[in-house]
């Protein structure tokens, strides 16, 4: 809901006093964490998980996705073994070529090398609706400051039955929009059944427009619409609470993610991340000067 | 050798009934003393003012309404009535019947040339049995600097012993390690759900319309129930019975005026209060958010009826708001609106009654008005309130406290629909909660001899009931939505659960000399609504949630032994208390909870135990030229919420931080306070504040991991870690304007708030760098980073 950004913004309004400023925190070492991320989805022919560590929080390096390229992971479809997903060092991702199809179960289950075990949840691909419209502003009179914006409209039917979970992935010219307050999800329980109009997916500053523009002479926008589940939801709400929404007053307490995936080895020992099963659907538009 | 006397029972039994005889004659032979205590120049009641007999060594105070009791034997006696900062006045009075003697005290010349910063007698820290409470003067008040230099009763307040909060504008106040929802705010005896302005950053009293304001923090007395850590009771003034009057403040944030003055002189006046902000009209002078809107305001209104020397009527009101808006993209507003009538009735000279009816609400709304996302989103809490207090002073030395109180609430957690005729959004409805809230209560305060008692009891019961919708559960807890295996409808008033029990109360003060007494005390309290917040800071948007089928009602019993001592002529007030206070069945929340518009807010929900141990030391000095005070708070406070598995339902048994206690978020193991006031003359004033604390606890991560091209701080145990200590300088000075006219005086209040600019941290956050999505960063929020000077007009005619 729009509601949610403006109460932010709003709270954040009594902050026009206030001041923020990096500062030096020394935290202490601790242990290190399995990471999973995978998805499989209905319109990708390969399907993929990756696998990190956790880090110290300071040590400013991109995830090392090698580390455990010797485990072996297995994904499962209905129950039974699917196959044993290879790993990909040009990508590396552990993949497995795969036509998941809507309404299908999957779940994955990890052994490193050490022994270790661990699974995810099942999760079902649920069908979502297709984006009917897109389209977009500029807007020179935004809410907020006198710089133009740029405005990414789409329209499309929510489906009846209370229940559906959706996150919108918007990418320009080719790059993912992945910036903690870029993460867009929503559940239909105000909106269920309704059709969705002029809903504003995403939106970008001048600055990017001219940097883009610059780039290529135009910008290509695809929007995902993206079916997820109700775990998958509340995975990502807690994930934009505690990067996009975090430290302020009214922020909530920081807090562990609870992904769906646990140790086979160790019930006591944190797995994070998540293993989504999605549907997509997508639309595109070109913005040219 | 002596023999032995021999007990004769039957000359005991003889020796008995003659005493009895003896003490029943005397008790025929006494009469009342009563009567109101005012003030000569507004007619305002003097509560706490003295009366007292040198001949006998005895003495009362008067009650909130001004009035007092005192019951004797037949004679001739030298009645003494004073009260701090008054001319006292000494009569003769032969008391050879029932005799009612009301008394109007003239401002003392003393108080002309020196600043006495009390609102009571004297000596009251020592002698009274009533221990744990906390009172600032309004003219203290006045002179405190605080932000943008408006004086403030909720801030102020905190700078008192045992009395924290979360953080620099934070909304409401912590007392004795307990949360803000423990704190029961009374206007006019009316309860204020939401205490603050703007956030958090000032509170609803308007302080030129407010005569006092008391806070308990422990050994609270039997006629007030509902709240586990305190009580605040704020009293409005009743208005000028004798002359019209008025006085006000242009400051850099809002404005004030006041009006009051007598309908009838010396029987019915009047007081009308407001206050605005202003920042809005700023606002407009800028075309990009001329659009916008972002003000508060709030009313105080009271009329006093003096009818006769029995009965006397007050009405008042209040209403405030904090109005946003951001062109047609998003509005929101929120506020109080409370109204009391309340009858006081003198049944005769030794029975005082006080029949109070309130209704008070607390609402908010916000919305986004127009286009396919328009939508209104409303919720309130109602609260209706019969009740009737009575204090029969038996003789000197007892005075019984009694009454019968009854609540009824409607909450309205949340209502959502979509608006005009092509938004998105359908009608969502929280289902809505009643409740009532019976309770009755005794107490007695005892006289014997260097001992003052204080005991008693009160019971409370809680029904949670119809008409409304209740969620029930596959394992008959509230374990997760998908759980939900029906919903069960109750009728109007059709009973869901109930909650009672008795909340004893037992104060004992020990006067070892003349000025110095240690005091102990004990009580229960019983808690049936719970504020539902996840957040730092509470916000507008929070809601009430009461006991009901799946939240049970919390507890706390709290100790408090105190030493109290007051020097040379009670010019410095010492005092040292330590407490221990354990509660039971609060309300926590589990990590991500969602608690907005949540018709299964219940899974939501732990339920944990609390305890808080501090020692409190303040030594305060209340006369001279020189006022001010200095205290240190050493205290814990720790929660504790063990998980719960039920059938094959695993994902609440490790509770928080695995079961093991942990600080809560407004924990602060050092708390110091200095305050001073200093008169130079009749023109200026100068005054400092300075403050400094433990950092509460906070959470920091143990490690990072990138999920979704985001870097995701991993944490774990929640307050484990504590940010930076806080302290900070302000200042203040008031300058009086010279002024020919006797009528109409003016004065000026210079401000200093963070006087050296220290960035208190508010919070220290982890967050991923904007510009390199591989680089992380701590930063620290500070809400008021720099020196903020102010200036404010005060005037009075």
């Amino acid at each position: 809901m729009k509601a949610t950004k403006f109460l932010y913004l709003l709270f954040g309004l009594i902050l026009f006093q206030s001041c923020e400023d990096v500062v030096d925190l020394d935290l202490d070492d601790t242990e290190t964490l399995l990471v999973v991320e995978g998805e499989v989805n209905d319109i990708d022919t390969i399907q993929w998980v990756r696998l990190s560590r956790t880090t110290d929080y300071f040590e400013n390096q991109p995830p090392d996705y090698t580390v455990w390229s010797n485990a072996t992971v297995n994904l499962y479809q209905n129950n039974s073994l699917f196959g044993q997903m290879e790993f990909n060092s040009s990508t590396s991702r552990f993949e497995i070529p795969l036509d998941a199809q809507i309404g299908e179960e999957y779940y994955i289950r990890i052994d490193l090398p050490n022994g270790k075990s661990y699974q995810s949840e099942v999760e079902t691909i649920n069908s979502v609706t297709p984006i009917d419209t897109i389209w977009y502003v500029e807007n020179t009179e935004p809410d907020f400051g006198d710089e133009t914006e740029w405005e990414i409209y789409i329209e499309s039917q929510e489906a009846p039955g209370v229940g559906n979970n959706y996150q919108w992935k918007v990418f320009l010219n080719g790059e993912y929009q992945g910036e903690p307050d870029d993460l867009s999800i929503a559940e239909d329980e105000l909106v269920d059944g309704n059709y969705i109009e002029e809903f504003d997916v995403y939106t970008f500053d001048q600055e990017r427009y001219e940097e883009l523009i610059a780039q290529t002479g135009y910008i290509d926008v695809v929007v995902y619409q993206t079916s997820i589940s109700r775990l998958n939801y509340k995975f990502l709400l807690d994930l934009a609470s505690q990067t996009a929404f975090s430290g302020g007053p009214f922020s909530p307490p920081p807090a562990a993610l609870r992904g769906n995936l646990r140790s086979l080895s160790d019930e006591d020992e944190r797995v994070l991340g998540f293993f989504a099963g999605v549907a997509k659907t997508q639309a595109s538009i070109r913005i040219e000067p | 050798m002596f023999a032995t006397p021999k007990v004769n029972p039957l000359k005991t039994l003889w020796l008995f009934t003659v005493m009895l005889a003896l003490s029943s004659a005397a008790i025929a032979q006494k009469h009342t003393l009563s009567g109101y205590l005012k003030d000569a120049s507004n007619g305002e009641d003097l509560i706490g003012a003295a009366v007292y007999i040198p001949e006998l060594k005895t003495g009362t105070t008067a009650n909130v309404y001004g009035f007092y009791s005192l019951t004797l034997p037949a004679g001739t006696y030298t009645v003494e009535f004073s009260f701090v900062g008054f001319q006292k006045i000494t009569k003769t009075i032969v008391l050879d019947k029932d005799i009612t003697e009301s008394v109007e005290l003239e401002t003392s010349a003393e108080k002309l040339k020196e600043v006495v910063v009390s609102a009571e007698r004297e000596d009251v820290n020592v002698t009274d049995v009533q221990m744990s409470v906390e009172k600032i003067s309004m003219e203290t008040i006045q002179k405190i600097p605080q932000l943008l230099g408006e004086a403030d009763v909720v801030k102020s307040i905190q700078l008192r012993p045992g009395v924290t909060t979360v953080g620099e504008g934070a909304s409401g106040f912590n007392v004795r390690g307990g949360n803000i929802d423990q704190n029961l705010i009374l206007l006019d005896e009316a309860p204020i759900f939401n205490s603050s302005h703007l956030f958090g950053f000032f509170s609803t009293f308007n302080p030129d319309a407010i005569k006092e304001a008391q806070l308990y923090k422990g050994g609270i007395p039997a006629r007030y129930g509902g709240r586990l850590s305190s009580v605040f009771d704020v009293r409005q003034r009743d208005g000028n019975m004798k002359e019209f009057h008025g006085q006000g403040g242009l400051g850099v944030l809002f404005s004030r005026a006041t009006l009051e003055g007598p309908i009838a002189k010396d029987k019915a006046s009047f007081l009308v209060s407001g206050r605005r902000s202003y920042a809005d009209l700023f606002l407009k002078l800028n075309p990009d958010f001329k659009d916008n809107t972002a003000f508060f305001y709030d009313l105080n209104a009271k009329i006093n009826w003096r009818i006769n020397d029995k009965n006397r009527v007050y009405l008042s009101s209040y209403f405030g708001r904090d109005v946003f808006g951001f062109g047609d993209a998003f509005e929101m507003n929120w506020g109080n609106f409370s109204v009391s009538a309340r009858w006081n009735h003198l049944f005769n000279e030794k029975l005082f009654s006080n029949f109070t009816a309130f209704y008070s609400k607390y609402s908010y709304s916000l919305g986004v008005p127009e286009g396919t996302q328009a939508f209104d989103w409303k919720s309130n809490i109602e609260n209706y309130n019969l009740k009737a207090d009575f204090t029969y002073y038996l003789n000197p030395s007892n005075t019984l406290e009694f009454g019968v109180n009854g609540l009824l609430y409607n909450f309205q957690p949340g209502r959502a629909e979509g608006t005009g005729s092509n938004s998105i959004f359908n009608v969502f409805q929280v289902p809505k909660e009643h409740a009532i809230e019976p309770a009755a209560y005794i107490s007695n305060e005892q006289t014997i001899g260097r001992f003052t008692l204080k005991y008693g009891v009160r019971y409370s019961h809680f029904f949670n009931v119809g008409s409304t919708t209740v969620n029930e559960y596959r394992d008959g807890v509230p374990t997760e939505k998908s759980d939900i295996v029906r919903q069960t409808e109750y009728d109007d008033w059709e009973r869901i659960a109930d909650y009672g029990g008795f909340e004893p109360r037992l104060a004992v003060n020990y006067l070892l000399n003349d000025v110095s007494s240690v005091k102990a005390s004990y009580m229960r309290t019983r808690q049936y609504l719970h504020l539902v917040t996840n957040t730092t800071s509470a916000t507008p948007i929070d809601v009430w949630k009461p006991a009901g089928k799946y939240v049970d009602p919390a507890t706390a019993d709290q100790f408090a032994l105190g030493y109290f001592r007051n020097f040379k002529d009670n010019t410095f007030e010492f005092s040292a208390e330590a407490y221990y206070k354990q509660m039971q069945n609060l309300l926590d929340y589990r990590d991500g909870a969602e608690l907005l518009l949540n018709d299964n807010v219940e899974t939501e929900f732990l339920s944990g135990d609390g305890r808080a141990y501090g020692l409190e030391l303040m030594i305060e000095k209340r006369k001279g030229k020189f006022t001010g005070w200095i205290a240190y708070t050493l205290s814990r406070s720790e929660v504790q919420v063990k998980g719960f598995t039920v059938g094959d339902y695993t994902d609440a048994q490790d509770g928080i931080n695995n079961g093991n206690w942990y600080p809560s978020n407004w924990d602060k193991t050092h708390d110091l306070t200095l305050v001073g006031n200093y008169e130079f003359n009749e023109k200026w004033s100068v005054s400092g504040t300075f403050s400094f604390m433990t950092g509460r606890p906070i959470t920091y991560p143990e490690g990072r991991y990138v999920y979704d091209r985001k870097i995701v701080p991993n944490y774990n145990e929640r307050n484990q870690n504590r940010i930076p200590s806080f302290h900070r300088l302000d200042l203040s000075a008031i300058y009086t304007m010279p002024t020919k006219s006797k009528r109409f005086e003016s004065s000026l209040a210079f401000g200093l708030y963070n006087v050296y600019g220290r960035k208190n941290p508010y919070s220290i956050f982890v967050r991923q760098n904007e510009d390199n999505a591989v680089q992380s960063e701590a930063v620290r929020l500070a809400i008021v980073g720099i020196p903020v000077p102010s200036v404010t007009w005060n005037f009075k005619f």
